[in-house]
C-alpha cells in the first residue's frame, strides 16, 4: 500500500496469518518517520515476515538506493502473551529503533557500516544498544534489563561490558567506528565468526 | 476445599494470561514454518533470536515451576493415608518446598534476564498431567516424564550458560537440576513401591507416562539432534534411576513424535 | 532424689590430684529428673501433635493451587514441607514411647479438634487468601506454639529429652512460620473491611478450637491449680 505521500510501503497487505493491519502498521511508519526527521522524499518499504513468530524476534535496516529497506519479523510486533495479536507498543519500538537505524546509515556516522546481513552479532548488538537507548530517551517504555543482557550474551557477563553497555546507552551520538572499538574492548571481535549468515532467516529459504 | 482441582480452577494474580492449546495446535504459521530453514533450533549464541528465545524459555520454566510447586502440593491433599502413605506425602511435601524454591530461582532468573512476570502467556498441560485420580499414575506423568522433561530443559539451559558464560544462569540451572534427579528419582522408587504386587497397574502407569513424555516431546521440541532445542540428557537421567533402555525409548518416542509432526506437515502441506 | 550442687561438684575432685573423676552433673546443669508427664501422656500428646501437623500440610499443599498471590503461594510451599516434616519428627518420636503403631496413636484429641481442622482447611475461592491464612497463623499455629512450648517445659528434661530436642526443632519453625504467614496478612489486610474479615474468621475459629480445649484437649497448655479459699 503506498500513500499520497508517495514513498512508505508496508508488506503483505493484508496479512494472511496474523491480527494486523497493513493500514494501521503504515500509519505507524508515517507518524514514527515524521518525528525523526526522514526526508518525506525518502522511500520506506517495511516488509513484514508474518510466517515467523514469537519467540523469533529479528529485525533488518538497510539503505538502498537512498530509500530505507526495513525487514522484521511478525514476531517484533505480536503480543507477548497472546499468539497471533498486534501489539502497538512493540510496534511503536521496534518501527522506531528501524528507522533510527536506518538514518544513522544516511547521515549518523555510520554511512559505512556493512549491511546488516555482513554485520557480526557483536558489531550489531552494541549498535543495538545505542539505537535502543536513544528509544528509551524518546519516552517508549523500554526493558533495560532486556536490552543489558542481549548485550552480555554477545560482549559478556564482565564489567568492561557492563561499563561499555552503560556508554553506548547513554550516548546520543556515536559512529560505527565506536562500536568497531567496544567489539575489541569487550573481546566480541576476537569470538568465531557465526557459522550461518546473519540473513538466514530472511532469506526465508523452503526445506 | 475439595479434592482434585482442574487446571482451570488454578489461581493467578492478573498479570498472568492462560495460552489456548487450540490457539497453538491450529495457529497458521506452524506449516509454514515446519517447511522454513531458519537454522538449528537448539539456542546458539550466533543466532538473532537468541535473547528472547532464552527468556521465553526462562518465563515458561517460571510457569512450570508454579504448576510443579501446585501439582505437588496438590498430592499431599488429594488423597487418603491409604492411597499414598504418610511417607509418599511427605516427599510431595518436600518436593513442593523445592518447587517454591524454584519458583524463586525462575523469577531471579527472569529478572537476570530482562523479562517480566505475564510477559509470556503460560499454558497449563503440565498441571493437567499431575490431576490424575490415580497417584501412581500422577507420579509416572508428573515425576518421571514430568521432572525427567524437566532434567532435559536444565540441562539444556545450563549448557547454554556454558556456552555464554554467563555465572548466574549455570549456577542456578545447576542447582536446579540436582532437585529435579532427586524427584525423578523419588518418583521411580514410589512407582516401584506401589506397583510391587500390581504390575497391571506398574504397566499402565508406564504407558500413561509414555503418552506424556511423548506428548512434551512437542513434535520436536526434545530430542538428541541439533533440530532440539531441548537435548535428551542422558547422564543425569541415569542417575535419576532410569535404565539405558528407558533413555533409549524416551529417545525413540521423540523421535517419533518429530515424525509424527512432519508428517502432519506434509499431509497438510499436500491439502492445500 | 539427691541433687548435685556446686559444692559437692568441687568436693569430688581431690586436692592436687590429677583425678578425672567428676560428677556427673556439671555445677551449670540445673536438669531435674521428674517430669509433668509419663511415658503415656507423652505419646498421647505427640500422637495429637502428628495428627495436626499431617492435617495441616495436605491443606497447606491443597492450597497452593488456589490462591492467586505468588508470595503467598511460594510461603505456603516451603511451610508445607516444614509441618509434614514435624509430622515425621513425631512418626519416629511414637514407637520409642512403645508405641509400635503409629497410626494407632496419630488421632486427633476429640471431635472438637477434628471440626476445628475441617472448618480450617474449607475455604478454597481465590478470593479467600485472608481466611486461609488466619485460620493456619492467627489461630492454628498460635495453639501449637502454646502446646509445644508447655510439652518442652512441662517433660522431664532427661527421661523425655528426645521429645524436647523434636520439639525445640519444631518450635523454631513454628516461630518462623508465625512470622512468614503474620506478615503476610499484614500486608494483605489493608482496609477496614478486611480487619473485619480477618477478626470474624478468627473469631469463628477460636471458638472451634476453644471448645476443643487446644490441639491436644483441654489441659493443652496445663490446667491452672486450684486455689484453697481460707487458708491462712
Amino acid at each position: 500500500m503506498a500513500n499520497a505521500r508517495g514513498a512508505i510501503t508496508v508488506k503483505p497487505d493484508p496479512f494472511h496469518l496474523i491480527m494486523f493491519d497493513a493500514g494501521v502498521i503504515r500509519d505507524l511508519v508515517e507518524e514514527i518517520a515524521g518525528s525523526l526527521g526522514v526526508p518525506t522524499a525518502t522511500n520506506i518499504q517495511l516488509t513484514v515476515d508474518e510466517e515467523i513468530p514469537m519467540p523469533i524476534v529479528a529485525t533488518m535496516a538497510d539503505v538502498v538506493d537512498g530509500g530505507y529497506d526495513l525487514w522484521c519479523t511478525g514476531a517484533c510486533f505480536e503480543a507477548r502473551n497472546k499468539s497471533r495479536a498486534f501489539s502497538e507498543a512493540h510496534a511503536r519500538a521496534e518501527i522506531t529503533g528501524m528507522i533510527l537505524r536506518a538514518n544513522d546509515r544516511v547521515s549518523g556516522g555510520f554511512e559505512n557500516a556493512p549491511a546488516d546481513s555482513e554485520l557480526l552479532p557483536g558489531e550489531r548488538i552494541a549498535w543495538d544498544c545505542y539505537t535502543m537507548g536513544r528509544v528509551a530517551s524518546l519516552g517508549h517504555k523500554v526493558h533495560i534489563q532486556k536490552r543489558l543482557y542481549d548485550f552480555r550474551l554477545q560482549h559478556g557477563f564482565t564489567d568492561a561490558a557492563d561499563a561499555a553497555f552503560d556508554r553506548l546507552w547513554n550516548t546520543s551520538a556515536t559512529a560505527f567506528e565506536a562500536i568497531s572499538e567496544v567489539c575489541v574492548e569487550t573481546g566480541a571481535a576476537s569470538r568465531p565468526k557465526p557459522k550461518l549468515r546473519a540473513d538466514l532467516i530472511r532469506a526465508g529459504k523452503r526445506k | 476445599m475439595k479434592r482434585h482441582l482442574p487446571e482451570t480452577e488454578l489461581a493467578r494474580d492478573e498479570r498472568f494470561r492462560r495460552n489456548k492449546v487450540e490457539d497453538q495446535i491450529f495457529d497458521p504459521r506452524n506449516l509454514a514454518m515446519a517447511t522454513r530453514d531458519l537454522g538449528p533450533a537448539q539456542m546458539s549464541v550466533d543466532r538473532p533470536s537468541v535473547s528472547e528465545r532464552s527468556r521465553s524459555l526462562m518465563h515458561g520454566i517460571f510457569v512450570g515451576e508454579i504448576q510443579a510447586l501446585e501439582g505437588a502440593g496438590r498430592t499431599c491433599f488429594d488423597f487418603d493415608d491409604a492411597d499414598a502413605p504418610f511417607a509418599l506425602k511427605l516427599d510431595m511435601a518436600r518436593q513442593c518446598w523445592d518447587e517454591s524454591r524454584h519458583v524463586e530461582i525462575s523469577c531471579k532468573l527472569a529478572d537476570h534476564m530482562g523479562t517480566d512476570i505475564g510477559e509470556y502467556g503460560e499454558s497449563t498441560f503440565l498441571y493437567a498431567a499431575a490431576c490424575n485420580t490415580d497417584p501412581v499414575m500422577r507420579l509416572c506423568g508428573v515425576n518421571r516424564a514430568l521432572e525427567g522433561l524437566a532434567i532435559d530443559v536444565f540441562s539444556s539451559m545450563k549448557a547454554f550458560g556454558e556456552t555464554t558464560e554467563d555465572p548466574i544462569l549455570t549456577f542456578c540451572e545447576d542447582w536446579m537440576l540436582a532437585d529435579e534427579v532427586t524427584h525423578v528419582k523419588m518418583g521411580s522408587d514410589w512407582m516401584r513401591r506401589l506397583t510391587e504386587n500390581d504390575l497391571d497397574r506398574r504397566e499402565r502407569a508406564l504407558e500413561f507416562q509414555r503418552t506424556v513424555d511423548k506428548v512434551f516431546s512437542l513434535g520436536g521440541f526434545r530430542g538428541e539432534s541439533e533440530e532440539n532445542p531441548i537435548q535428551i540428557t542422558r547422564k543425569f537421567r541415569e542417575l535419576a534411576g532410569f535404565s539405558q533402555a528407558e533413555c533409549d525409548e524416551i529417545a525413540a518416542l521423540a523421535q517419533q513424535a518429530m515424525d509424527d509432526a512432519r508428517s502432519m506437515v506434509a499431509a497438510a502441506a499436500a491439502a492445500s | 532424689m539427691t541433687i548435685i550442687t556446686v559444692s559437692s561438684y568441687v568436693d569430688c575432685i581431690p586436692e592436687g590430684s590429677l583425678s578425672t573423676a567428676r560428677a556427673p552433673f556439671a555445677p551449670w546443669d540445673r536438669r531435674t529428673l521428674p517430669g509433668l508427664f509419663d511415658v503415656e501422656e507423652s505419646a498421647r500428646r505427640i500422637g495429637n501433635y502428628r495428627w495436626t501437623e499431617m492435617r495441616l500440610f495436605e491443606a497447606l499443599g491443597g492450597w497452593v493451587a488456589t490462591v492467586p498471590e505468588l508470595d503467598v503461594k511460594m510461603v505456603l510451599g516451603r511451610h508445607c514441607y516444614h509441618h509434614a516434616w514435624h509430622a515425621e519428627l513425631w512418626t519416629k518420636r511414637l514407637p520409642e514411647l512403645r508405641e509400635m503403631n503409629v497410626d494407632r496413636m496419630t488421632k486427633p484429641a476429640n471431635d472438637e479438634m477434628v471440626a476445628f481442622m475441617n472448618a480450617i482447611s474449607e475455604p478454597e475461592a481465590p478470593d479467600q487468601t485472608i481466611e486461609k491464612l488466619v485460620g493456619v497463623y492467627r489461630v492454628l499455629i498460635p495453639r501449637t506454639i502454646a502446646a509445644y512450648t508447655y510439652h518442652l517445659h512441662a517433660t522431664s528434661p532427661i527421661t523425655d529429652s528426645p521429645t524436647q530436642r523434636s520439639l525445640k526443632h519444631a518450635l523454631q519453625d513454628e516461630f518462623e512460620g508465625y512470622c512468614d504467614g503474620e506478615m503476610l496478612l499484614q500486608s494483605l489486610i489493608d482496609t477496614p473491611e478486611k480487619v473485619a474479615r480477618a477478626m470474624k474468621r478468627q473469631t469463628e475459629l477460636d471458638q472451634i478450637i476453644t471448645a476443643a480445649g487446644g490441639i491436644t484437649g483441654p489441659g493443652s497448655i496445663g490446667t491452672q491449680p486450684e486455689t484453697e479459699e481460707g487458708t491462712v
